[in-house]
């Protein structure tokens, strides 16, 4: 019972990660990392993992629901595209 | 107690070495001069130098290591996998501040994360693994650079990550 709760509990977090994958192939990012040295994010890399962890913290700081995981997914990768090598940049 | 530890040190050692040789490639290239300035004092301290590039790498920007033990603290203050989530999203910053594009950080806080949540159903709890994993960075960067360096080289060249 506790397991498929924590599922439950999970599923916010499933449906942000899926849409900024999602909404990162629709903008044109690149589906999959070019290579193991390539600074460019992708769709696949790091545009869940941020958007995961952009959700823990707004969970932290005021809670979520499904509603606000569909605003972080979809705001993400617009962000991850626009800002990420501004904000780090690459260093060759 | 202890020899959950001992279990996760394993578990904690096999995940970090094999993410970091097959998604991150740390024996093949230094990723920043530190790590090939590293690999060179190894090797001429008689290790091997591309086991020396991945002790180096590891030293110079958060690895999988790092990201196991950052996910193994953060499932612990979180007490759930939430922690691991977020410790991936850190791992990532950090790696791209330290000039890593953290395919290799990201990917093993991630799979740490998982780990520890299908051990937690097993009585593992994340302080075990916290322990298990500071056990496991000794036995690559604490007790002998030579001998650890000479393993992580073979050990990637098995894999196929290095050549030679």
């Amino acid at each position: 019972m506790m397991v498929w709760m924590e599922y439950l509990i999970g599923a916010e977090y499933l449906i942000g990660a899926v849409l900024s994958v999602v909404v990162g192939g629709l903008i044109g990012m690149r589906g999959f990392p070019e290579s193991k040295r390539s600074f460019q994010p992708s769709a696949l890399f790091p545009t869940p993992v941020i958007c995961l962890g952009a959700l823990v913290m707004i969970k932290m700081i005021v809670g979520i629901n499904i509603y606000i995981s569909v605003v972080v997914g979809v705001l993400t990768p617009l962000l991850i595209k626009s800002h990420l090598n501004k904000l780090c940049p690459v260093v060759e | 107690m202890i020899e959950k530890i001992v279990v996760a040190a394993v578990v904690c050692w096999i995940n970090f070495v094999m993410v970091d040789v097959l998604i991150g490639g740390l024996p093949e290239v230094p990723g920043v001069r530190g790590a090939k300035h590293i690999a060179h004092a190894i090797r001429n301290y008689g290790g091997n130098l591309n086991g020396g590039y991945m002790m180096g790498n590891i030293v110079c920007s958060p690895d999988a290591s790092a990201g196991t033990l950052l996910a193994s603290s953060c499932y612990y203050a979180f007490g759930s996998w939430e922690g691991g989530l977020l410790a991936a999203t850190v791992v990532y910053f950090g790696n791209r501040i330290c000039a890593d594009p953290g395919y290799a950080g990201t990917t093993g806080t991630l799979t740490t994360t998982a780990l520890i949540f299908i051990f937690s159903h097993f009585g593992f709890s994340p302080a075990n693994f916290v322990a298990g994993m500071v056990l496991a960075i000794v036995t690559i960067q604490g007790l002998h650079h030579k001998y650890s360096s000479k393993i992580l080289g073979s050990l990637a060249r098995k894999m196929g990550t290095i050549e030679g």
